[in-house]
């Protein structure tokens, strides 16, 4: 019996003190979905600015406060704007709750946000004209426009639309034509002249050598028929030129040696080891190494470990070339950044000289 | 940009009769003796694969790693021109990926197919080796002309892979592609 009422005691008292509590478990409620609130005025407020700024540096005029509340809550809020600049945009937006029983029964505070942004197009840092000084640098931006707008579309869209009239709603279609990614789909009516899976039977070559994935991503998920190495080298040279971009170190990345107005230099495709002169009826070609420093005179090229050197000398001395017809010199070094074709892990660097590489110097 | 695509008007038949089974079986073994001996027996037709200079005596002196796909690559000589490289160079990828975009069964037209076992496929650059019979040239060749029609606002994209599979086409060969 005497258990009973101790336990019962408990339970009462247990209930008595939830009960108590009751009021600081709803004060405690109250306050976290206050905060969520708060929260989420002070994003909007932070969208708001880089909303205005954004605008700002396209238009070169600040939208008006309302616009910016219907952009970002849908007018569940009022936003009021301040801010500005030339050089350097500027922009401070508050945002005050105005839907909900609470904001219309509390006069509630505003959340304030800044957003400040350089004024350059790109709204990337410029890279500082100070060695020591190393602000990294953006990528660049719409980087998926420069695949879809690629010099040969627009080419072919100025001469199509040239030679057949295209209508403006011809050529948006041909560029979000290309722009929209069907891949692993075959477009009406396409079928591969080479099929695959028709040209032999078990991966054969037509001829009984068995070396192939048909075409389909193979067991290690590479794509149409490239081999591990190919992707791991695609992949490798995608990475490092991601990072040498973003390092800011590097005056071209994956990029053709220009001139000093910009202008890709044209250089002879191959030429002969002994008296430099371009061979017979060779073409020319941009040369494009996997970064260059035309302060430091520094190429850089990556190859994996391995590959022997001889088979990258017409390459190479197409980038010095192409180095010395814009810097008047040859660079001082050639970097070899070596990495491992099976695990993508960097092997080490090796240094070379011009004379190395460049015709007279066949040993 | 590092990988740059090389092709060569290869007689893929003679290769693959002369010269298949000896590689594919020193890349399924790793002993090079055969290959060194078929080297020694047609010197006179291979060149140095990085110049198309003609080899002397002493072409082993330029191996600077001696491996299977090494003397591979001097022995594959004999079925190309080192020296002629008709290959998409830099614009490989971008030709590709328009390809792709068509269709995945279509990338594998500017490559070929690999050599060898596939634990260790012929790939004297590490970074990828492809062959085409004489007849997948032809075929290629017919669906990047095609494809061209169809889709006038890629086809000045293929034109250099045309030119890449017409001069084959032309010669009646195969082709070899590496990077």
């Amino acid at each position: 019996m005497r258990e009973g009422a101790r336990a019962t005691g408990a339970r009462g008292f247990s209930t008595l003190e939830l009960t108590l509590a009751m009021p600081l478990v709803v004060f405690a409620i109250l306050l976290l979905i206050g905060l969520g609130h708060a929260l989420i005025s002070k994003q909007h407020a932070v969208v708001g600015g880089q909303f205005a700024a954004h605008y700002r540096r396209v238009r070169e005029a600040a939208p008006d406060a309302a616009a910016i509340g219907r952009a970002v809550s849908g007018g569940a809020e009022t936003v009021e704007l301040s801010g500005g600049g030339d050089e350097t945009l500027n922009f401070t937006v508050s945002a005050t709750p105005r839907k909900g029983l609470i904001a219309q029964t509390y006069p509630l505070k505003a959340t304030a946000s800044q957003y400040q942004t350089p004024n350059v197009t790109n709204a990337c840092v410029p890279r500082s004209k100070f060695p020591f000084i190393r602000l990294p640098r953006c990528k660049p931006p719409f980087e998926a426009f420069s695949k879809i707008l690629n010099r040969r579309l627009v080419t072919n869209i100025i001469r199509n639309g040239a030679r057949e009239a295209l209508s403006p709603g011809n050529i948006l279609s041909i560029i979000t034509g290309i722009g929209s990614k069907k891949r692993r789909q075959n477009p009406d009516g396409a079928v591969a002249v080479v099929p695959p899976k028709d040209r032999s039977r078990n991966g054969d070559h037509g001829d009984g050598n068995n070396n192939s994935n048909n075409g389909k991503p193979d067991a290690n998920g590479n794509p149409a028929g490239e081999t591990d190495s190919t992707r791991i080298g695609k992949g490798y040279h995608k990475r490092k030129a991601d990072e040498r971009r973003e390092s800011g170190n590097y005056d071209a990345v994956n990029s053709p040696i220009t001139d000093k107005s910009g202008n890709p230099i044209l250089v002879p495709r191959r030429v002969d080891l002994k008296t430099g002169q371009p061979q017979p009826g060779t073409r020319y070609q941009e040369a494009i190494p996997d970064a260059v420093n035309y302060k430091e005179g520094v190429i850089i090229d990556d190859k994996p470990a391995g590959r022997p050197i001889e088979k990258d000398r017409q390459e190479i001395i197409r980038f010095l070339e192409a180095f010395k017809r814009r810097e008047g010199v040859y660079p001082k070094r050639i970097e070899i950044h070596r990495y491992d074709p099976n695990t993508e892990q960097p092997g080490g660097i090796e240094t070379y000289k011009p004379e190395d590489f460049l015709p007279g110097n066949n040993n | 940009m590092s990988m740059e695509h090389k092709a060569f008007v290869l007689d893929y038949e003679a290769f693959k009769s002369q010269l298949g089974n000896l590689l594919e079986s020193a890349l399924m073994t790793g002993i090079n003796d055969k290959l060194a001996q078929f080297i020694g027996t047609n010197i006179t037709w291979l060149k140095d694969p990085y110049e198309g200079e003609p080899l002397d005596e002493s072409w082993e002196d330029i191996i600077e790693v001696k491996d299977t796909h090494s003397y591979g690559d001097f022995a594959l000589t004999k079925f190309y021109n080192p020296a002629s490289d008709i290959g998409l160079g830099d614009d490989w990828e971008e030709i590709q990926d328009l390809l792709n975009d068509v269709s995945s069964d279509f990338g594998t037209a500017i490559l070929g197919r690999p050599f060898g076992p596939e634990r260790n496929y012929f790939d004297p650059g590490k970074m990828g080796s492809y062959f085409q019979t004489s007849g997948e040239v032809q075929q290629n060749l017919s669906l990047l002309k095609d494809l061209g029609q169809r889709k006038p606002e890629i086809s000045p994209a293929l034109n250099k892979a045309i030119e890449m599979f017409q001069q084959a086409a032309e010669a009646g060969k195969g082709l070899y592609v590496t990077f």
